[in-house]
Order: structure tokens, then C-alpha cells, then sequence
């Protein structure tokens, strides 16, 4: 059963992911806040990360560099989950390196499938 | 600097605009009343300090050195300026009279203080100093005339330096005047920037923050309705279905509105790329299959609009021959007992090859989805929609018809305003924002095109017409010329 975890502070939508991904057949776990999220990857180690780009203090870009500088965690791949779909917003999320994106609100269908592929994508 | 902040008050500050016209206030009677001291003493020294002219330019030092402390005080500017203006052209108008009328060294003031009068009080004001003004003027006219004016007792050589001091001053006056107004235009221009930089900044936020809370009202409604959380019953998952259309209604009522807020602030651009139409069209039926199928509608797309025309057949028979029916050229037809039979390889597609069109696909598949969809809303069930392009000269028509109620003609511009919806539907199921058609309109016109609307044939139904520049795209694997239209097919156009 693949690990997946989920960084988001808004509840509902913490809560709808843990819905979708464990309905799936995965296994999650949850942090709600930027800080809380690397150091719970850090010693849970998923296999995946779905993460918020909005959040307070910590927020998504800042949270992916503090994955990406630590040996254990620098291989997880992370899909980014965003309310801005403005024309500049896809390039800054591109160049922060993210390995998928995900805007919302999405369709069910459409949140497992980039999953399933980056999981696919990453484990060959 | 410092000294001039003094009389600057906050009302003033506010406004950038203001703070500039309040500094030249400032700035402006200071020096004016520095260079008047200078020409009652030089004055006094030739002339006697007691002679009429000085004794009239006491008031004017007065009156210049007081605007500023009435600028604070009022914290207009208007006032401020309007009291030092009416002041100097008055005692002024006294000051040329003795000084010898039209050799007067006050003369080269004159032009400028209903200019300053404007640009510290408005242009009534300026008018009214420029009425005053030329009054003066046509009045030391008659006294020249009538031998009426005094005459000055000061020599050639010390009136020319009293001259060229009095011309210069004016001279600085107005170039600081324009250099003023060339940092007061910069600083306008930094300010819109700003708002515009802020406007981004707010459009965004408020993006993200509106899609948060959609995400969890589409996303649970989603959950309840694919039975993750247990079997809903009939009335229940008829509820859910509401919560979730609505919810994409809210959603799709904000990507409007963000899309006119951003074509409003000037950031909506266009990202171009060769496009082949009817392939696009063709997607964009196939997301509309479900719909139409639910009220059987039949969506027939056509790449050549009228098939009566000879010429056309031999195109369609000669890269079409799997299909016989050559009455309808390049035609496919979506029904509910037939697929789309225009596929993305089919032949119909090397047909049209020349019907590849440089626009931003993202925004010109939200029109013909906005079109398309109106068009089926509109259309009674068992109806038809038919969607033709066709080439003509350097232009590229799009043609979408249904067979509804139609539009009446007094609507036909006010459909395309924003938040105008015309009742031609009985029910109200799917409401739709109200700008559709106003965004479709604006895209076709970012791409140099046009949208309009007319009576369908035998004023039946609503018929959408695009219209583009066809711009022949090099890539593209056309290899067939583009086909021209007769004026007889061209008829059916207005």
C-alpha cells in the first residue's frame, strides 16, 4: 500500500483528500501546516507528498526547499495543489521544480490520476 | 526642501497630484516675491522708494508672501492660488498704469498669470484672471491713445535691465512649471503601475481564496455521490447533484469574473498558436456529447457550409470517398445513435487542412464551448444545432445555428452585455452567468474578429457568426488551396 501524505490547512479539504486517497486504496496521513508537514515526511517517509501552495508562514515553495535539502526526503516526489491558475502562477510553480500540479477545484478522476502517474513515474 | 513641506498639509499629501501643484505654490510666491523686493529697492535707488509704482508693489510682497500661510491654513490649494493670483493681476494692473502702460516691466506677467491661475485653481479661474487681464489691456490701449498714462522718469539702459530681469523670471517660472509637470506625469504613471501591480496581486487572492472553499463544496459533493461514504438515497443524491451544479455555476461565475477583471486592468494576453478549427470543434461537441444526448439533440458540423455548390463536391469526392453521400461534403454528425464520425485522422480533417487559424486556444475553445452550449441549451429537445466554417477571401466564418426560439432583433446587441440573459428558455435549470457572450465577444475582438448574432433561416432560431482574419499558418500540411465562396453562397451573409 503506498504512503501518501497530505499538507494542507484548510480541514475540509485535508479532510476531503484523506476521504478520496484512503477510499483508493492508499494509505495517508496528514499534517495542516508547511512546518509540520516536512518534519512528519522527514520520519514517516511517504512515497508521495500532496501538498497546498497557500499556507501561512511556511507555504508550499518553502516547504518543497526544506524537502529538497534534506538527503531522506529529497527524492519524494511532491504534487502541488493550487487555487491560482493565472498565466504566471503555472510558470513559478514549473520553476520551483514541483513534479506535478493540481488546480483547484479538481474533479476526483482528475486527483487520482496525477497520482497514480507520478507514483508510476517515480517508481521505475 | 524642508521649508516648503512646512506649508504642505496632509490634505494636500494625499494626493500626489496636489502635492506638486502645492510645492510650485509654494515655491512660485517665495521667488516672485524675492525678485518684487529686488525692483522696489533697485526702483527705490533710481527712482525714489516712495514713487506710486513702488508704493503699489507693497501689497503684491504682501500678497506673495502670504499665499503660502493661507495654503496651510485652507489646506486648499485652489484658494491659496486663486488669492495670490487675483492679488498680483490686481495690484499689478495698478503697477503698469503708473510704470508707463505698455513699457512697463510688469508687461511679460501678464500671458502667464492666467496659466498659473489654471494650474493652481482650475480653468474658470484662468479665465476669469484672463478676462480681467484683457480688459487692462484694451484699457491702457485708450490711455495710451488718449494721452492718459504717466510717464517713467528712468533711463533707457536701467528700463532694459529692469526688463531682462523681469522676462528671465518669468522664463524660470515656466520651466519649472513644465519640469513640474513632467515629474508629476512620471509619478502619476509609477502610481497606475502600482495599482495595477496591487490589482494583480488582489485578483489572485481573491482566486485562491474563492477556490478553496469550492474545492471542498464540489469535492464532498463528489464523495456523497460516488457512494463513498455509503448508498444516498433518491432525494439524497438528488440534493447532492444541486449542491454540486451549483457549485459549478459559483466556479464558473468566477473564472468570468476574473477573466473580465483581468481584461479590465489591460493583463489578458493572447498566447497564439496554430490551430486547426474544425478539430477544435470537434472537441469541443464531444464535451457537449452527454448534453445533447440527453435531449436528443442532433449536432451536425459541416467544414463547408453550403453544399449545393458543384465545385465543392469534387473536393469532398475526391478525399472523401469512403463517403458516398456527397450532398453533404465533410460533414459529420453527432446523434444519440451515432458517434461522432469526425475523428482527429479521419479524412475530412487532410480536407481542411487550410482551415489552420493563428488564436489563442485556450480562450477561443471557451468560446465555441460558451456558443455551443448556448446553443444547445436553447434548442427544444428532438432539435438541431449545426456548426459550419468556411473560408472566404482572407477571412474565416464560423457559423453556429439552432433551431430555438431564436433571438428578437431588438436584443441582438444586448446579448452581448454583461449580465444580460435573455429569457428564451423555459427552464431555468442551468441559469449560465450572464458573461458568456460578453467574454466570447471580447475574446473574437482580441483576435481582430467579430461576433455577431442573426435570425436563423426563414427567421428560425439564433444563428452566431465568428468571423476571423485568416492567416495563413506555414506549418500547417496544407497542401490544397484555400477554397473561395460564390456571391450566391455568400448571400446567405448580411
Amino acid at each position: 500500500m503506498k504512503k501518501i501524505q497530505i499538507i494542507e490547512d484548510n480541514l475540509a479539504n485535508q479532510v476531503l483528500l484523506d476521504k478520496i486517497l484512503s477510499a483508493n486504496g492508499y494509505e495517508t496521513s496528514a499534517a495542516n501546516s508547511g512546518e509540520g508537514g516536512v518534519k512528519l515526511a522527514q520520519s514517516n517517509l511517504p512515497d508521495l507528498i500532496l501538498m497546498d501552495l497557500q499556507m501561512p508562514v511556511v507555504d508550499g515553495y518553502k516547504a518543497l526547499i526544506m524537502l529538497r535539502q534534506d538527503k531522506k526526503t529529497r527524492h519524494i516526489p511532491v504534487i502541488v495543489i493550487t487555487g491560482n491558475a493565472m498565466h504566471h502562477d503555472k510558470q513559478s510553480i514549473k520553476a520551483a521544480g514541483f513534479d506535478a500540479y493540481i488546480f483547484k477545484p479538481y474533479k476526483i478522476d482528475e486527483l487520482l490520476q496525477t497520482v497514480s502517474k507520478t507514483l508510476s513515474r517515480f517508481n521505475d | 526642501m524642508k521649508a516648503v513641506e512646512y506649508f504642505i498639509s496632509d490634505t494636500i499629501k494625499d494626493s500626489v497630484n496636489d502635492s506638486y501643484r502645492g510645492r510650485f505654490l509654494v515655491v512660485c510666491s517665495f521667488v516672485t516675491m524675492l525678485l518684487v523686493l529686488f525692483f522696489v529697492i533697485v526702483r527705490g535707488f533710481w527712482d525714489g522708494f516712495l514713487q506710486p509704482g513702488n508704493k503699489i508693489l507693497m501689497p503684491c510682497i504682501f500678497v506673495l508672501g502670504s499665499a503660502p500661510f493661507i495654503m496651510k491654513h485652507t489646506g486648499s490649494i485652489a484658494i491659496a492660488g486663486f488669492y495670490l493670483m487675483l492679488g498680483t493681476t490686481l495690484t499689478l494692473i495698478i503697477y503698469s498704469y503708473y510704470d508707463g502702460g505698455f513699457r512697463s516691466t510688469s508687461i511679460p506677467w501678464f500671458p502667464v498669470l492666467p496659466l498659473f491661475s489654471v494650474f493652481f485653481s482650475g480653468a474658470r479661474y484662468g479665465l476669469f484672471i484672463a478676462c480681467i487681464l484683457t480688459v487692462d489691456l484694451l484699457f491702457l490701449t485708450y490711455a495710451h491713445h488718449i494721452g492718459m498714462v504717466p510717464s517713467v522718469r528712468l533711463q533707457d539702459e536701467q528700463l532694459f535691465m529692469l526688463y531682462s530681469v523681469s522676462t528671465i523670471a518669468v522664463m524660470i517660472l515656466l520651466l519649472v512649471l513644465a519640469f513640474l509637470y513632467l515629474t508629476w506625469q512620471s509619478g502619476i504613471q509609477a502610481q497606475l503601475l502600482k495599482a495595477s501591480e496591487a490589482k494583480s496581486e488582489f485578483l489572485s487572492g481573491v482566486s485562491h481564496e474563492l477556490r478553496s472553499p469550492l474545492t471542498a463544496i464540489l469535492g464532498f459533493s463528489e464523495v456523497l455521490s460516488h457512494n463513498y461514504v455509503g448508498e444516498l438515497n433518491k432525494e439524497q443524491a438528488e440534493y447532492v447533484e444541486f449542491i454540486h451544479s451549483s457549485g459549478n455555476h459559483l466556479l464558473s461565475l468566477v473564472n468570468d469574473l476574473l477573466d473580465i477583471a483581468k481584461i479590465e486592468s489591460g493583463q489578458m494576453e493572447l498566447d497564439k498558436e496554430p490551430v486547426l478549427i474544425p478539430a477544435l470543434i470537434t472537441e469541443v461537441i464531444k464535451m457537449h456529447a452527454d448534453l445533447a444526448d440527453a435531449k436528443a439533440i442532433q449536432i451536425k458540423c459541416f467544414a463547408q457550409p453550403d453544399f449545393n455548390d458543384n465545385s465543392l463536391d469534387n473536393i469532398s469526392a475526391e478525399n472523401n470517398s469512403a463517403k458516398s453521400n456527397s450532398s453533404e461534403p465533410q460533414s459529420f454528425k453527432h446523434n444519440t445513435s451515432e458517434q461522432l464520425t469526425c475523428e482527429s485522422d479521419s479524412p475530412l480533417n487532410t480536407d481542411i487542412g487550410h482551415q489552420w487559424v493563428l488564436v489563442d486556444k485556450r480562450k477561443f475553445k471557451q468560446v465555441l464551448i460558451n456558443l455551443i452550449s448556448n446553443a444547445i441549451k436553447f434548442t427544444p429537445a428532438e432539435g438541431k444545432v449545426s456548426i459550419s466554417t468556411n473560408l472566404h477571401s482572407q477571412h474565416m466564418y464560423i457559423d453556429i445555428l439552432d433551431n430555438g426560439p431564436g433571438i428578437s432583433t431588438e436584443h441582438h446587441e444586448a446579448v452581448f452585455e454583461r449580465f444580460y440573459q435573455v429569457n428564451r428558455s423555459n427552464d431555468n435549470k442551468d441559469p449560465g452567468t450572464g458573461l458568456g457572450l460578453a467574454l466570447s465577444r471580447f475574446f473574437v475582438e482580441m483576435h481582430n474578429g467579430t461576433l455577431t448574432v442573426e435570425h436563423g433561416p426563414n427567421g428560425q432560431g439564433a444563428r452566431f457568426i465568428i468571423q476571423l482574419p485568416h492567416i495563413a499558418v506555414p506549418n500547417s500540411t496544407n497542401t490544397h488551396p484555400a477554397p473561395c465562396l460564390s456571391n450566391q453562397q455568400l448571400a446567405t451573409r448580411p
